[in-house]
């Protein structure tokens, strides 16, 4: 079975193929290939999480330890499949089976087992959904077709992304999703922001790249037998190698490579290229920017999970940068009018809360932290694109007015866009019983223990973060109550066709037949609504700790055999516990707050606003860090580059023509006098140079 | 095999005859003539490589003059004589014309064939004044860069280097753009100033291996120079620890250094290539960064690296350094032009960078992976320069302040040209990662300073490239006005429409890409992907003749050569090489003393 996990990526590949070929002819039909390969590579992914077998789900809740799986290679013994070898360079180097293999060899590997599995079904499954939305929401447009080759092309770089087994394809499909990315945020390339946010997405992302390029460097200098696979490089083995002989590597490596997720997945300091990249269509931001490929980081730092934890610095920093990151995007998100930006800070919060899971990876707390931080990418998955798709849903009603200044009371006319994005909406705030409450107690579980397992002031650290990640949780529930209230409650307001806001040059869209905004949205876009928001009620429930499911899923991961295992397994459901009741009572607290703000037309927010001005306006222009990174790095690259233009012109081929002038000189100035046609002075010169010849050969030694 | 390949170096040359004594033909014939001779070049040269063998290193398809003398067995690495004599010079074997391809040749030699195609294409419609001229002038450069590649011999290869600059001296001086008699001028020269230098360095190597070889043969074989100076019995030659550069190796690696410099060019001989490129018709622009700058790195492999290898290590901290700087420089000077052309061509010299510093790890993975960097540059910077070509065609300005919003009026084009440009910003699953990559891998693991500066170019390159594309495709449509507005009294009926970019007066007279513009890019661009999915082919026949060069660092210590054998599949030279009896002692050997035709 799992010789058949190419297919996978294969499938959404040809999907895309087809659809960018036969676009033209297939017209309105052109989603089609793509919607049905996705569909099919989902129904692939998830017979392949049937090959993983023995022990059923369930099963885990009797088991005193649920992670022994996973510390015993043979019980899941890692099951890859190699489909072609795309780089073997430089000299045979002698291996103990004695079949010497290149020093460089990168083979098209795919892995499948927990981890990979969990990804790719949450994947599929989103994208599905996502492309069916759009082929709604995309109705009309001229580039149809282009849009779905572009985003089954993205799904294939997603899923070969997580199912590769090795960091150099890993890193390939990294570029990959960059590149997809890349080209839907400039989808409407005529207009100037798009092909702004397309390029600062790219550019951000390739600072980050940079890292992960250096991680694989130094992997390659230190690994023993330069093998870069994870079967070989995130084993209890390499990493005993690496304390020995290569402990900075230790540390340097997994901070690279956190440097590179500070880029995919949005963290401080690499988070910036995030909330402009809402320019996309709104699928798009949906799928890439929420859902599946900003968690890449997360994926990737949960993957090395070995060599992350190997020192306990790393897990601190990554643990801090995502609470700040959290605490900064939250607060970001207070004061913003645009609804998809609101959500795109949120994300960023939401991203740095699974580092803040992640940053756990102390002592026996490692393997709650990597289920916890992969729980809440899961759940997020499914919440976060409802949400998004849902304010999709809202714009394609306002004609791609997006300000939420400009409407509101919407829940009359769109009621099922309305009811569907409260759920994913409660799901971000943490209320039980939705998606978003059982990751958020795990992560805010997983901190608690790594306090008690460390010592001295990384104790303290931890104690921070899980302050930090309260107040969090309650700036969250507030923006998100706000966003919601400001968009469905209060009085209706609409805005007008003639609305500067509804750019005529987004208008692809066939709103000929409709003058009038706010029509609830078609079934084809619903649909993907309800089941969003049905799953956001059942995936907390059916795979969270009241059945085990998700970690007894994400044990069966082999790479993650070498992580101290939990002395006490935490597993079950403590309804009394003090992280659940802390973590639900800031929900409900900010959900309150909110409503009391703008659940009807009041002057208490402007009041606040005026009464914390430098606060307010802070989060306002949030922080002013674009133009921080404008004059910090944009602008000296530019003065760099002038001047590199103008020594290359002036100083650099100044010398050239220099020395250029020089022969001219000496041929006008020194030697053309000589050529003066007095016989005697030639005469005069043969006589003295053939005396000289003389001299030289005849001059005693 | 070996008239077939004589035959594929001279058919350009019976067409550019051809061509040269029919002046007067008219651009449709002179054309399709030049299309036919390339194509029939492109054609043999797909049999040569279809009949080359991989797995082994040496020259093939070479002549062997006396056919009576054994075929060398398998492991033996000497040589015979190759080609036919040529000029006598007394005892041996003389110079010889000698032509034969290994492993790295062949894939320049193929990339030369190959590029000629949207060469020709690229003068489709553009050359009009003298077309047989130019398509004469064009064939003549081919024969002279496929001679080069193939070469055997030292002597017939520097005949072909040189003559390469003389149809592309034309190319530019007589087609080129308003200030083409300085630019070709600058280049002639420029570039000849150096090569001169490499021939003094190209004799001395002969010399070298004459006074102090065993046999005191006079050779100019390429291969048998660097079997044979790699087994130099001279002490001062083959000091591991080269300690100065007064030493030997290091002197002749300098002087053979200069020419190959400036070909590349390695920072700071660069400045005659955006001189050279602006100036340059199309075709002009798409052989010399596509081929010719290559010109630089296979004589560095072919002369530098495997006959001075000392000598090479010696400067390593030096031309890394060069190499990086170059990295930054050109990177940055590009991102500073508004002349798309301009760009391209300092974007040339970041990525020449890029393979010269992979080229001075000195190690066998940067050797392959600068080879496919130089195959991987010919094709991106060719598809570009042909892009730049079909824009300048259209609207006769290569200033990105003029253009805008391409993509809405040329679809097409904008594929082409966003596919080139993620292929050379080194974008996994194109071809510039596979060089890219492996180069800054090897280079990390011989000094990361040097790879973590260079990486920085990654980013960069990446920032030149989007804004190009951003500023020629992305935004409104935006056209120079004194070409796209033919009425200046702008159309009252569009003043109220909504849409009135999108509605150009001039919509009709900017063609859509003609099948001869889709027809030049096409192979360009499905060899951007293919060798970004499937580089091994053409990493598995430049490998063995990158292993012999590499093993000359893999082991400094000459002396010894047994163990190379571990990690080279052929032995070393200095193994099988016939050993004479009475070896003098080398460093009571002078050159002035000692008479090499005993």
């Amino acid at each position: 079975m799992v010789d058949n996990a190419w297919l996978v990526p294969a499938l959404p590949l040809l999907g895309a193929l087809i659809t960018a070929i036969f676009g033209k002819t297939l017209g309105r039909h052109a989603h089609w290939p793509v919607v049905l390969g996705i569909a099919s590579s989902f129904v692939v992914s998830l017979a392949l999480a049937g090959s993983l077998g023995t022990p059923a789900f369930g099963h885990s809740h009797e088991d005193p330890h649920p992670t022994t799986t996973a510390a015993d290679p043979h019980h899941d013994s890692p099951t890859t499949t190699i489909v072609y070898h795309w780089l073997r360079l430089g000299n045979p180097i002698p291996q103990p089976d004695g079949s010497p293999r290149p020093e460089l060899q990168i083979p098209i590997e795919l892995r499948v087992d927990g981890l990979t599995i969990l990804m790719l079904s949450m994947v599929t499954f989103v994208a599905t959904l996502v492309a069916l939305f759009a082929s709604g929401y995309m109705k009309g447009d001229p580039a149809y077709p282009r849009f779905f080759a572009e985003v089954g092309l993205f799904v294939f770089c997603m899923t070969g992304l997580v199912l590769s087994n090795n960091y150099v394809l890993t890193y390939a499909f990294w570029e990959g999703v960059g590149v997809c990315s890349y080209l839907l945020i400039g989808f409407w390339y005529r207009k100037p922001s798009a092909a702004a946010a397309a390029q600062k997405a790219f550019l951000v992302n390739r600072v980050g790249d940079v890292g992960f390029a250096l991680a694989i460097f130094w992997m390659w200098a230190v690994s023993p037998g330069h093998d870069l696979s994870y079967t070989a490089l995130l084993s209890p083995q390499t990493v005993e190698h690496l304390q020995i002989h290569a402990p900075a590597a230790l540390v340097g490596i997994p901070l690279l490579l956190f440097w590179a997720a500070t880029a995919k997945s949005a963290q401080v300091p690499l988070y910036v290229w995030l909330p402009d990249a809402m320019e996309g269509p709104t699928p798009v931001s949906a799928l890439i920017h929420a859902a599946t490929m900003v968690t890449a980081g997360v994926y990737l730092i949960a993957r090395s999970a070995v060599l992350v934890f190997a020192e306990p610095l790393v897990p601190a920093i990554i643990a801090a940068t995502g609470a700040l990151t959290a605490l900064l995007a939250a607060f970001f998100a207070l004061t913003q009018f645009d609804l998809k930006r609101i959500l795109a800070y949120s994300t960023i919060s939401q991203l740095g809360f699974m580092f803040m899971a992640l940053g756990c990876g102390v002592g026996d707390v490692m393997t709650l932290a990597v289920t916890a931080a992969m729980f809440h990418l899961f759940t997020h998955a499914f919440f976060k694109a409802l949400l998004f798709l849902g304010s999709g849903s809202v714009m394609h009603a306002m004609g791609h007015v997006i300000d939420i200044r400009r409407f509101g009371g919407l829940r009359h006319r769109m009621p099922i866009t309305a009811a569907t994005f409260a759920i994913g909406g409660l799901a971000l705030a943490g209320i039980f019983p939705l998606a978003g409450f059982w990751s958020k107690d795990e992560i805010l579980l997983a901190l608690r223990s790594a306090a008690a397992a460390s010592s001295g002031s990384y104790a303290w650290l931890y104690q921070a973060i899980f302050a930090t990640a309260l107040a969090t949780a309650f700036l969250t529930a507030f923006y998100t109550g706000r966003a919601f209230f400001l968009t469905f409650c209060g009085p209706e307001r609409l805005p007008s066709p003639s609305d500067p806001e509804a750019d005529p040059e987004e208008h692809h869209h066939d709103h000929s037949h409709d003058p009038h905004f706010g029509h609830e949205s078609p079934p084809s876009m619903t649909m993907p609504l309800i089941v969003l928001a049905a799953s956001t009620i059942l995936v907390g429930l059916a795979f969270g700790p009241l059945t085990g499911w998700f970690a007894d899923l994400v044990s069966r991961t082999p790479t993650w055999s070498a992580l101290t295992p939990p002395e006490h397994p935490h597993h079950g459901f403590n309804p009394l516990a003090p992280e659940v009741l802390l973590g639900t009572l800031v929900g409900v607290a900010g959900l309150v707050l909110a409503w009391a703000f703008y659940g009807r037309p009041s002057q208490l927010p402007d009041r606040l606003a005026n009464s914390l001005r430098p606060l307010h306006s802070a989060s306002f222009h949030k922080l002013w860090v674009d133009e921080l990174y404008t004059a910090l790095f944009v602008q000296p690259t530019r003065f760099l580059a002038a001047l590199a233009r103008f020594l290359d012109v002036y100083f650099i081929d100044g010398l050239v023509r220099l020395v250029a002038w020089i022969p001219r000189v000496v041929g006008r100035d020194l030697i053309a006098p000589l050529q003066n046609g007095l016989v005697q002075l030639y005469a005069a010169l043969t006589a003295v140079g053939l005396l000289a010849l003389l001299l030289l050969a005849f001059w005693p030694r | 095999m070996s008239t077939l390949l004589a035959i594929t170096v001279f058919l350009p040359l019976l067409g550019a005859l051809i061509l040269f004594s029919t002046p007067g033909l008219d651009r449709r014939t002179a054309r399709q003539l030049a299309l036919m001779i390339t194509l029939g070049t492109l054609a043999l040269t797909l049999i040569l490589t279809l009949a080359f063998d991989p797995a082994r290193s040496g020259p093939q398809f070479a002549a062997v003059d006396d056919p009576s003398a054994p075929a060398p067995a398998p492991n033996d690495s000497s040589h015979p004589a190759y080609g036919y004599r040529w000029l006598d010079t007394g005892p041996g074997s003389g110079i010889r014309f000698a032509l034969g391809l290994d492993g790295l040749s062949l894939v320049l030699f193929a990339l030369t064939a190959l590029l000629m195609v949207p060469s020709v294409f690229a003068s489709w419609n553009s050359i009009d004044d003298r077309p047989a001229l130019h398509y004469a002038l064009m064939l003549l450069l081919e024969t002279g860069l496929l001679g080069l590649f193939a070469a055997l011999d030292v002597i017939l290869f520097y005949v072909f280097f040189e003559f390469t600059l003389i149809p592309l001296f034309f190319l530019i001086g007589l087609y080129g753009g308003p200030e083409r008699r300085r630019a070709s001028v600058t280049f002639f020269l420029y570039t000849l100033a150096g090569s001169l230098l490499t021939l003094l360095g190209v004799i001395a190597l002969v010399l070298v291996h004459q006074q102090f070889s065993p046999n005191h043969t006079l050779t100019f074989s390429i291969p048998e120079l660097t079997a044979g100076l790699r087994s130099l019995p001279w002490s001062e030659w083959s000091a591991q620890a080269t300690s100065s550069w007064t030493s030997p190796q290091a002197l002749i690696f300098l002087l053979l250094f200069a020419g190959f410099a400036i070909k590349v060019p390695i920072f700071p001989f660069h400045t005659w290539l955006p001189l050279a490129h602006v100036e340059a018709p199309t075709a002009g622009s798409i052989l010399l960064a596509g081929v010719l700058l290559k010109v630089g790195g296979y004589g560095f492999l072919r002369f530098n690296l495997a006959m001075t290898p000392h000598g090479a290590a010696f400067f390593v901290p030096l031309l890394a350094t060069l190499s990086v700087l170059g990295i930054l420089h050109g990177a940055l000077t590009a991102l500073a032009q508004s002349d798309v052309k301009r760009l391209v061509a300092y974007s040339s010299v970041s990525h020449m960078g890029f393979v010269t510093l992979g080229l001075f790890t000195l190690s066998q993975v940067g050797l392959e992976a600068a080879t496919i960097q130089m195959i991987n540059h010919g094709l991106t910077t060719g598809a570009l320069f042909a892009c730049i070509g079909i824009l300048y065609e259209r609207y006769h300005t290569r200033d990105m302040a003029q253009l805008g919003g391409l993509w809405s009026r040329l679809p097409l084009f904008a594929f082409f040209l966003i596919l080139a440009c993620l292929g050379s910003a080194a974008v996994p699953g194109l071809n510039g990662f596979v060089g890219e990559f492996p180069i800054l891998l090897a280079q990390f693991a011989r000094d990361p300073v040097y790879a973590i500066l260079a990486s920085l170019g990654m980013i960069l390159g990446a920032y030149y490239l989007l804004m190009m594309i951003r500023r020629l495709l992305f935004g409104p449509l935006r056209e120079p006005s004194d070409h796209s507005s033919p009425s200046p009294n702008h159309t009252p009926a569009l003043d109220h429409h909504h849409h009135h970019h999108d509605h150009q007066p001039t919509s009709s007279s900017i063609p859509p890409l003609g099948w001869h513009e889709i027809a030049g890019l096409v192979p360009l661009m499905i060899g951007i992907v293919a060798i970004g999915l499937f580089p091994q082919p053409i990493f598995d026949r430049i490998s063995p003749s990158l292993r012999e060069i590499a093993t000359g660092f893999a082991n400094p210590s000459l002396s010894t050569p047994s163990s190379t054998a571990l990690t080279s599949p052929t032995p070393p030279p200095a193994l099988s090489r016939p050993s004479t009896t009475t070896s003098q002692t080398p460093s009571s050997i002078t050159l002035a003393v000692q008479d090499p035709r005993r």
